[in-house]
């Protein structure tokens, strides 16, 4: 049940959610174990249901809105496990930001625009810097490597790995353009500030326009590429890849030092929920290991959010936190000594919250350890 | 029979309740207020004996008279003591719903009979408290061999029948389960009548074909425990299952079981019957291929020839874990004492007690082990358990000095 | 013993609790006011959102903190009302006059699994589907399946005597708890697992009192080896009645089934469709939308037919009906529900029975022939396991459905009775014929014990505006637990009394309730916990602030 987005200033924005909402409002909250926002802050505001019902009232004019109900609206991590194990599949993420982005217009605006704008990063910017002073730096290459604000941000170092392995693996045609500058918007859109979202939008379309294809490093970034993007009208002609669909195929030719230990895989909510990309990044870490990674008891399409995404970073650090920690918790449990992720965001949360008791890395880095060199140049 | 006038009143007052013949006088100080033992024979009477009872301010034991009853602090007050003997009518055997209601003066031995005629047993013991009547069973709650199919003596009961000190009958007919609030019944289940008399139950009962024990020995309590608990743990399902020693004393009956110094320690299982469950055959193979089969199986009364008198025991019986369980036979090594008694083994632990006046290291261990996990101390409960007495028996009728 | 200001409840609170641990704002209000009570769902179509509004939430993280707030709300005769998931369906954690809500969610650790005994212990405020998760890494089950495991807590299940899909097999939340323990109004902390000789079990005396007692703050439980295997098949029978002969000797035999569910004709056709033979008439087409509505989608009756997601395979023929023709068919059909009743029992359809096992695989192989030959012996027809591996990858699917009818204006409610098997089919046709006049009714039989069986009837009605319809709400519960007392069923096998089904509780223990008004004087002398719930005549607290409307709620 997506939800199609109504253009800025409709009226009737919320309509368009009305289906939604309803079923949401008078469902006994079955989706309720799923949500890691209710579940680490044990609030029933902070559930899906309570969200939706907080909606359909105001759609129905119940209540009226204020900054209180509204603030409540951001509570959602966009991670769609609801979404997901919901029988009618009601787009919880799609209607909360409908429903923000409504509450923006009515200039009920509980966080401000500018928390959620991320200005083009420039060259002085470390990481950039480094990539822009790399061989591997063209403006507009047609094979882009897009790693996504957060990757720049959090995980610089997958970035210059995943160029040297490209290097080492003898992929020429990977680079790096002067779109990497751009974040994609997502806590714009999240947040429900959608007219300077679309401005943002814009820009990275424009700013990728000719690639043939381009390998996306931020799950966050992808999502937005190839399903928000398109729900406003805003196509990119390139062929997206995510990092791990990049590295399986180039993984056959490689000679692998296969690294051992109980190594977990920490499936990202965008990735493996709202992409599907769930086999892939496991293939990936197949083949780089001694033994199969060990899986975590929420796994796969059941993942749980460890706090990274939906902006909660910025709107609830003290419940991004506490589901980073849980999900933690949960590495420990099943004895881990390392975890890895496909997603900066969720390596940047969760090593925040594991400190010194767990090793977490991007897979990217794991890849790099492994892979010496091409097949080509041992023999 | 005292001739103080205050006596003979009470003693006509009763008469115009019940029958002069069920009441029988009984021994009573110089002081003392008149002490009867009174044999309800309906349950109207029983209220009027309570309501009786509440307005004279009188004693109501469950129990036998005890000769310091006469001695201050009840001296002064008339005393009653209850029997239940002539209430012990069965007022539904329900074969379709597998219950039936009676009144709880039946003996246990009694009911047995009443219902191996009809080829229905209880869940309950059918051996160690033949003599006590239901009442009183239920009151002290009593543990016996109830195994995991039978659950605890509290689970065989889907209703009961109470009279509260001030002569109000309670009670319904119950279901097989309820979510109306906490289960009320539980308060008279074990609180040796404390609170109100139990009149009648009603109570699960079962097909009574072929209950009977087959018997194993054991060299430990380790190889004993082991097997049980893999035999669980493979989808056993039995009725019942216990570990027992037999008393030093009881050397004839050791005998005849068949056990022997090296393999002392015996192991009952009660498969549940021909369809559910293991097949007797499955059950056999997995005990037989770790122990020692005993021919030929035995029934429940093996109790009496192995183990002494139920009065005997001073012991608690106490809930151990299989973990605990398991503690305490490493502890032990190959040394078991004798007058073990290990019951309602189920997927989680078992029931221990140990017979008194048994000497020896290994006894004293698990006394040791009784004690550790008993709860002796008054706990918090006390406090409410009092207020709940205050409540329900403002001028402690019932079974005072119980505490 | 003054009364305190909501300034001064809030300020103290916050001293106990930390003010990130307390909410006075609205969302909270309003998601607090009411559980999933289908009256509170009324009061919603009505536009009203937050009837009873607690003064304040608070979320304490550990016991220590929850008896210091029950000893405030004690001296200060605040009511207070503890609260798990707020899955209940009774209103029994609604905050009829208003007071403290204490939601016990942060207290959800795991304390300790034992893979040897067989026992977990584990906090109040753990989410159902979360203590299973915990368990199954370890290689264990607590073998408890509400249909709202997703959105209840460990505590709530105590609270209310709750039961799982599996209860036949593993019992119910009573029958699996060992101790508890429990935060009581005077600051103490009671453990059930402290039985001393010579008294009673308190477990059982605190299972159940919905919060009018305590907090329950943990447990420990029994739990089983995840199963090596596990069978599921349905049978069909001509009668219900010899449903029921077969379903009571497969319990009597002393087989222990996990599942052993008997829908009567008209919920066999809900669940799962008809025969292909059969025609329709245009005369069950209110029928068809309905089901369409209600129905679990787990396919068609075809045995080898794929299992049809939503909404079964009379979808394609409703396709031409407009929407708003639809929504006046089943509109019309609930408002006069006695022709769609009649035609329910009418319609030829035989019921269907789902029977399951777990276990070691050959014990279950040995069950199920031994359960087959049974069932067989009573008229039962094999219906393949297809349709009973469907039943139980949809078993919670049924949830889902019903906010799709309060979305038309109707309500829908469930009464899940029990007796013993010699009335329950009297309590079936009594209660049957007692709501059929007034709502559209079916049921199921499940939850089968050997002594007796819980019935769950599933009823659904309609008025045009909020307001009747509450009134008819009402009346049809009124109606409903005449006729089970009237039969000599239990009002509740599981779902608990909160306020719903109060007014029977008279009737229910009679007498009995003696030991229930000892046990408050005893615990709860002030009579803060959970005021006005449960039992009609509990001490009346003075303090909070919905007191008269409290009242009008209990039905004489």
């Amino acid at each position: 049940m997506a939800t199609p987005p109504k253009p800025p200033g409709d009226e009737n924005r919320l309509e368009s959610v009305a289906k939604a909402t309803a079923t949401c409002a008078f469902c006994p909250s079955l989706c309720k174990h799923t949500c890691p926002v209710g579940t680490v802050t044990a609030r029933e505001s902070a559930t899906p249901w309570a969200m939706m019902s907080v909606v359909d009232h105001l759609r129905t004019g119940r209540a009226e809105l204020t900054d209180t109900l509204a603030r409540t609206l951001y509570l959602c991590n966009g991670c769609r496990a609801c979404t997901d194990f919901c029988v009618h599949h009601v787009d919880v993420e799609g209607a909360l930001v409908e429903a923000r982005a409504w509450a923006v217009e009515r200039g009920v605006r509980v966080f401000p625009e500018q928390r959620f704008v991320h200005p083009d990063l420039t060259e002085d910017q470390g990481a950039l810097r480094e990539v822009r002073a790399s061989e591997r730096y063209e403006v507009r290459p047609v094979f882009s490597l897009f790693p996504g604000r957060a990757t720049l941000e959090h995980t610089p170092q997958a970035v210059d790995e995943l160029l040297s392995l490209a290097d080492r693996l003898d992929v020429d045609a990977l680079s790096c353009g002067s779109a990497a500058q751009h974040d994609t918007g997502y806590d714009l859109w999240f947040a429900g500030h959608h007219d300077a979202f679309l401005r943002q939008a814009r820009s990275v379309v424009d700013a990728v326009s000719g690639a043939q294809d381009l390998v996306v490093m931020s799950p966050e970034a992808l999502y937005m590429m190839k399903v928000v993007y398109p729900r406003y009208g805003l196509r990119i002609g390139a062929e997206l890849l995510h990092t791990s669909e990049f590295l399986l195929p180039l993984l056959s030719g490689g000679v692998v030092e296969r690294i051992p230990g109980r190594i977990g895989y920490h499936d990202s909510c965008h990735l493996a929920r709202h992409l599907g990309i769930r086999d892939v990044p496991r293939q990936v870490l197949r083949r780089l290991l001694e033994e199969p990674p060990v899986e975590l008891p929420l796994k796969g399409a059941e993942t749980l959010c460890c706090g990274g995404t939906g902006c909660l970073t910025e709107t609830r650090p003290d419940v991004a936190a506490a589901m980073a920690e849980e999900v933690v918790r949960w590495a420990l449990e099943v004895g881990l000594e390392r975890l890895v992720s496909f997603s900066p965001e969720c390596v940047a949360s969760l090593r925040d919250a594991a400190g010194s008791r767990l090793r977490v890395d991007h897979a990217v880095t794991l890849a790099a350890e492994a892979i010496v060199s091409d097949g080509a140049s041992v023999v | 029979m005292s001739s103080r006038p205050h006596a003979v009143g009470y003693l006509d007052e009763l008469r115009q309740i019940v029958p002069t013949e069920q009441i029988e006088p009984q021994l009573d100080g110089d002081e003392g207020g008149g002490s009867w033992a009174v044999e309800p024979a309906t349950q109207v009477e029983l209220v009027e004996v309570l309501r009786w009872a509440n307005q004279r301010h009188a004693a109501v034991f469950t129990r036998h008279p005890r000769r310091s009853d006469a001695q201050p602090p009840f001296s002064r007050r008339p005393r009653i003591y209850l029997r239940g003997r002539r209430m012990k009518r069965v007022k539904d055997l329900d074969v379709v719903s597998g219950t039936i209601t009676v009144q709880s003066g039946i003996t246990m031995a009694e009911l047995d009979e009443l219902l191996g005629e009809r080829s229905f047993t209880t869940g309950f013991p059918t051996r160690p408290w033949r003599q006590e009547s239901l009442g009183a069973v239920l009151a002290a709650a009593l543990d016996a061999h109830w195994g995991p199919r039978y659950g605890a003596m509290e689970s065989e009961v889907v209703s009961l029948g109470v009279v509260f000190p001030d002569g109000t009958a309670a009670g319904g007919r119950g279901a097989p389960r309820r979510a109306v609030g906490p289960d009320f019944d539980r308060l008279f289940l074990g609180s040796r009548g404390r609170f109100g008399i139990i009149y009648e139950a009603t109570l699960r009962i079962y097909p009574s074909a072929g209950r009977v024990a087959l018997s194993y020995a054991a060299p430990d309590l380790a190889t004993a425990l082991a097997t049980v608990h893999a035999g669980l743990l493979a989808g056993l399902d039995p009725r019942a299952v216990e570990i027992v020693t037999p008393a030093p004393d009881r050397e004839w009956g050791k005998k005849r079981v068949g056990l022997t110094a090296q393999n002392p320690v015996l192991v009952l299982v009660e498969p549940w019957g021909p369809i559910a469950g293991r097949p007797v055959s499955w059950v056999d193979d997995h005990f037989a291929e770790k122990l020692v089969k005993l021919e030929p199986p035995v029934g429940w009364n093996v109790h009496e020839g192995l183990l002494p008198a139920p009065r005997a025991w001073t012991a608690p019986v106490v809930a151990l874990s299989w973990r605990e369980l398991e503690a305490l036979a490493a502890e032990l090594g190959g040394d078991v004492p004798a007058g073990l008694w290990l019951v309602r083994c189920s997927e989680h632990g078992g029931w221990l007690s140990v017979a008194a006046g048994i000497e020896g290291q290994a006894a004293d261990t698990v006394r040791a082990a009784l004690v550790a996990h008993s709860v002796q101390k008054p706990t918090m409960w006390k406090r409410i358990q009092d207020q709940l007495k205050a409540e329900l028996d403002p001028k402690d009728i019932l079974n005072p000095g119980l505490g | 013993m003054a009364r305190v200001s909501q300034a001064e409840l809030v300020r103290v609170l916050t001293g106990i609790v930390g003010a990130d641990n307390l909410s006075t704002s609205r969302p909270d209000k309003v998601a607090y006011s009411a559980d999933f009570w289908p009256r509170a769902q009324i009061w919603k179509l009505a536009g009203e959102v937050e009837r009873y509004p607690p003064d304040c939430v608070v979320w304490p993280k550990d016991t220590a903190e929850i008896t210091q707030i029950l000893a405030y709300c004690h001296e200060h005769l605040i009511p207070v009302v503890p609260f798990g998931g707020g899955s209940g369906v009774c209103g029994g954690t609604v905050p009829i006059r208003g007071g403290v809500v204490i939601d016990v969610k942060r207290l959800r650790r795991v304390l300790a699994v034992d893979p040897v005994s067989l026992t977990v212990s584990a906090e109040a405020g753990i989410n159902g589907q979360h203590i299973e998760d915990h368990l199954n890494a370890a290689g264990l089950t607590l073998g408890h399946f509400p249909s709202s495991i997703m959105c209840s807590t460990l505590g709530g299940w105590l609270a209310a005597r709750s039961a799982g899909q599996f209860s036949s097999r593993y019992g119910k939340i009573e029958d699996m708890v060992l101790g508890l323990k429990v935060a009581t109004p005077d600051g103490a902390v009671l453990d059930t697992a402290e039985r001393a000789p010579g008294a009673p079990d308190w477990t059982q005396l605190i299972v159940g009192s919905e919060g009018t007692l305590g907090v329950i703050t943990e447990a420990v439980l029994k739990v089983q080896p995840l199963p090596e295997a596990r069978r599921l098949r349905a049978y069909r029978f001509r009668h219900l009645a010899d449903g029921l002969k077969g379903a009571r000797a497969v319990m009597q035999a002393g087989l222990r089934p996990i599942v052993l569910r008997l829908y009567d004709p008209f919920d066999s056709l809900m669940a799962f469709g008809k025969d292909p033979e059969q025609k329709t008439s245009p005369r069950t087409r209110p029928f068809d939308a309905i089901r369409s509505l209600l129905s679990s989608p787990s396919g068609g009756a075809h045995d080898d037919a794929p299992a049809k997601k939503v909404p079964g395979f009379l979808a394609k023929r409703l396709e031409p009906w407009s929407k708003k023709a639809k929504h006046a068919a089943i509109t019309t059909a609930l408002s006069a529900p006695t022709l769609l009743n009649r035609l329910a029992q009418a319609a030829p359809s035989p019921c269907l029975m789902i029977v399951g096992f777990e276990g070691p695989a050959e014990a279950i192989h040995a069950d199920a022939i031994a359960a087959d030959e049974l069932l067989t012996a009573c008229g039962g027809v094999d219906a393949g396991a297809r349709l009973g591996e469907s039943w139980l990858e949809h078993r919670y699917a049924v949830s889902f459905k019903q906010s799709r009818l309060y979305q038309l204006g109707a309500f829908v409610d469930t009464m899940e009775v029990a007796t013993t098997w010699d009335r329950l089919e009297t309590l079936y046709h009594g209660v049957r014929s007692a709501l059929s006049p007034h709502v559209f009714i079916m049921a199921h039989f499940s939850h089968a014990y050997r002594e007796g069986c819980s019935i769950y009837f599933t009823f659904a009605g309609y008025r045009k505006d909020a307001a009747r319809l509450e009134q008819h709400y009402e009346r049809v519960w009124q109606l409903a637990t005449d006729a089970v007392v009237a039969n000599g069923g239990t009002v509740s096998h599981h779902h608990g009394v909160g306020l719903s089904k109060m007014a029977a509780m008279p009737r229910e223990h009679g007498e009995m309730l003696r030991v229930w008004r000892a046990l408050k004087d005893a615990i709860d002398p002030h009579g803060v916990m959970n005021p006005g719930k449960l039992f009609p005549d509990t001490t009346e607290v003075a303090a909070g602030s919905a007191g008269g409307a409290a009242r009008s709620m209990v039905r004489s």
